[in-house]
């Protein structure tokens, strides 16, 4: 069985008994895989320093480092390179153990020959449909793994089917244009051509000569008949990109072609029958634009027979590591050199990251760092400096407990306007207690009181324990 | 002596299965002098490998004779795991490779 990929998939396969190592290797050789064989978990890392292999396979127990280890290790730098784990031993406490640590599969010794090359080609597989688009090839280019994108690649690909208006809505730089080329793709008219065009990008007269063409000398400096993007679209897609942008007299115009799908290039009395699928994006809200008179409300609803929404990175942060992967790659691919690799804490930071930009950004913000990095290994430093500005970093749990508890501390001193025993009952805790909270997160009451009521709301007669000066 | 033991392997990984039986020999030396040293881990590390890696090549009995030494050598019993090393000697002796 081989893999159908001209490029045969490169496999780090690492065992330290020689014998089953040779075997391993021969079998998925003869399987058409470009195999590498490490005899110890050390060796295999410090294989993988120099090259990046599809898939590795490693057996689990090995003096040093043994298999958990590597794949843990392996993950630090690579959240998403599948990791096929063998063992001599059935048990499932490990097989539970791989798996939650992110193991693709869990191979019992004596080995199937069958099996492990169903198994390698079953994880490639759902690697690589991870590493791009959705099911069925479509849309390779939207790498993700979210469950979000996954539905929405889901509804795409229904739609690219039936020949429908489709708006996309989205942030600018969330993938847009990409997804209205993938369902152009994955229609009829793939064959025909895709037409995108930018109509913020252009004044309203030369965007109406764009799409609708003109006759020679219909207006200064015509000298020549054009033909309107609509004609260049015949057969296939065109692309209404910032759509929200149209000025209302051309909207009339394209609602007009969109009732009888006739064009009339400026200066011409002719209509021409044009057969064009238009697919529309904005990152507008539309409905909000039509309440405010600047859209059209037939066209409005002429354009959104399907609506179909790019959700903004931040809402799809675990497609990150892919992503960033995916951009590593390309740059590679273009520079002929090989792949970088952000370091760990590099990777968590972009992950955390406000990225207002997109996918575009963190495109951008990758092949950046990629340039600029010395080393094989990006750093963290490197990485801050591209966004320019800290990074709004996820908090931990414990930070996030803490940040809540301040603000609600506050909160019950605000109301009880710092009276002690009054804010210690609302927060349903003794006065003791209560001090101990506000100590701990430096809190004085006395700054909660207002002004001149200190001495005659104060009902606490027992001395406060030692509460640092609250600085806010 | 016993009667021969043919066993059949792929005709694309035969020089595997013949390299790993030469070097069978060795170990099973390896495990009688950790049995004579009374070695359990190293004798539980010979079993458990021999189970995994001749059950792979195909040699499903050298398989079970490794199986019965790691537990030979997990419980301690070191009779049974001379009794495995001796039964994987004979094995040895007796096996051929014959491609297919």
């Amino acid at each position: 069985m081989k893999p159908e990929s001209t490029k045969s998939p490169r496999l780090l396969v690492v065992d330290d008994d020689r014998d089953h190592l040779a075997l391993v290797e021969r079998w998925l050789t003869l399987a058409g895989f470009d195999v590498t064989g490490a005899e110890s978990g050390e060796t295999a890392l410090a294989v993988l320093e120099a090259q990046r292999p599809d898939l590795v396979i490693t057996d689990l127990v090995m003096t040093g480092i043994d298999g958990i280890r590597l794949l843990r290790e392996i993950h630090r730098h690579d959240p998403v390179m599948p990791v096929i784990i063998m063992s001599g031993q059935a048990g499932i406490p490990d097989a539970v153990k791989a798996t939650h640590l992110g193991a693709s599969a869990f191979l019992t010794k004596p080995i199937q020959r069958e099996a492990l090359i169903a198994e390698v080609g079953q994880a490639l597989s759902a690697h690589s449909s991870a590493q791009g688009g959705g099911v069925d090839g479509f849309a390779p280019k939207l790498v993700h793994r979210s469950q979000l994108m996954a539905e929405l690649l889901g509804r795409a690909r229904l739609v690219a089917a039936v020949d429908t208006t489709v708006l996309i809505t989205g942030e600018t730089g969330t993938g847009k244009e990409v997804l209205a080329e993938a369902i152009h793709a994955g229609s009829p008219r793939a064959e025909a051509p895709f037409v995108a065009i930018n109509c913020s990008a252009l004044p309203e007269e030369l965007l109406e000569s764009e799409l609708f063409g003109h006759e020679k000398g219909a207006f200064t400096g015509a000298v020549n008949r054009h033909e309107g993007l609509f004609q260049a679209a015949d057969g296939g897609t065109l692309f209404l990109d910032e759509i929200g942008d149209m000025p209302l007299a051309l909207q009339a115009k394209l609602l007009r072609v969109l009732q009888d799908f006739k064009v009339r290039p400026v200066g011409s009395t002719r209509a021409i029958p044009v057969d064009v699928r238009i697919i529309s994006a904005t990152h507008h809200n539309l409905e909000q634009l039509v309440e405010q008179g600047d859209f059209r409300e037939d066209l409005f609803y002429r354009l959104s027979v399907v609506p179909l929404h790019m959700p903004s990175l931040r809402e799809r942060r675990e497609d990150i590591p892919l992503l960033v992967d995916h951009f590593l790659r390309k740059v590679a691919g273009r520079t002929g050199r090989r792949a970088k690799r952000f370091a760990p804490d590099a990777l968590r930071h972009l992950i955390g990251a406000d990225l207002p930009g997109n996918v575009r950004q963190l495109q951008n913000l990758v092949e950046q760092c990629s340039v600029l990095s010395p080393s094989d290994i990006i750093p963290v430093a490197l990485t801050a400096q591209a966004l320019r500005e800290k990074p709004a970093q996820i908090p931990s749990l414990d930070e996030a407990k803490q940040a809540f508890e301040r603000r609600y501390l506050i909160g019950v001193l605000r109301a009880a306007e710092g009276n002690i025993t009054i804010a210690a009952r609302l927060a349903g805790r003794n006065r003791t207690e209560f001090y101990k909270l506000l100590g701990r997160h430096n809190l004085d009451p006395t700054r909660f009181r207002l002004r001149g009521a200190n001495k005659d709301r104060r009902d606490d007669d027992e001395p406060a324990p030692d509460v640092r000066q609250e600085s806010a | 002596m016993s009667e021969p033991i043919t066993v059949c392997v792929d005709a694309d990984i035969a020089d595997l299965a013949q390299d790993f039986l030469r070097n069978r020999a060795s170990v099973a030396r390896t495990a009688e002098a950790a049995a004579a040293a009374c070695d359990l881990p190293l004798l539980r590390r010979i079993g458990h490998e021999l189970k995994g890696t001749a059950g792979s090549y195909g040699f499903q009995e050298l398989s079970a004779i490794g199986a019965t030494l790691e537990t030979a050598a997990i419980a301690g019993n070191l009779i049974s795991a001379g009794e495995a090393i001796a039964r994987m000697g004979d094995y040895l002796a007796r096996v051929s490779v014959v491609p297919r």
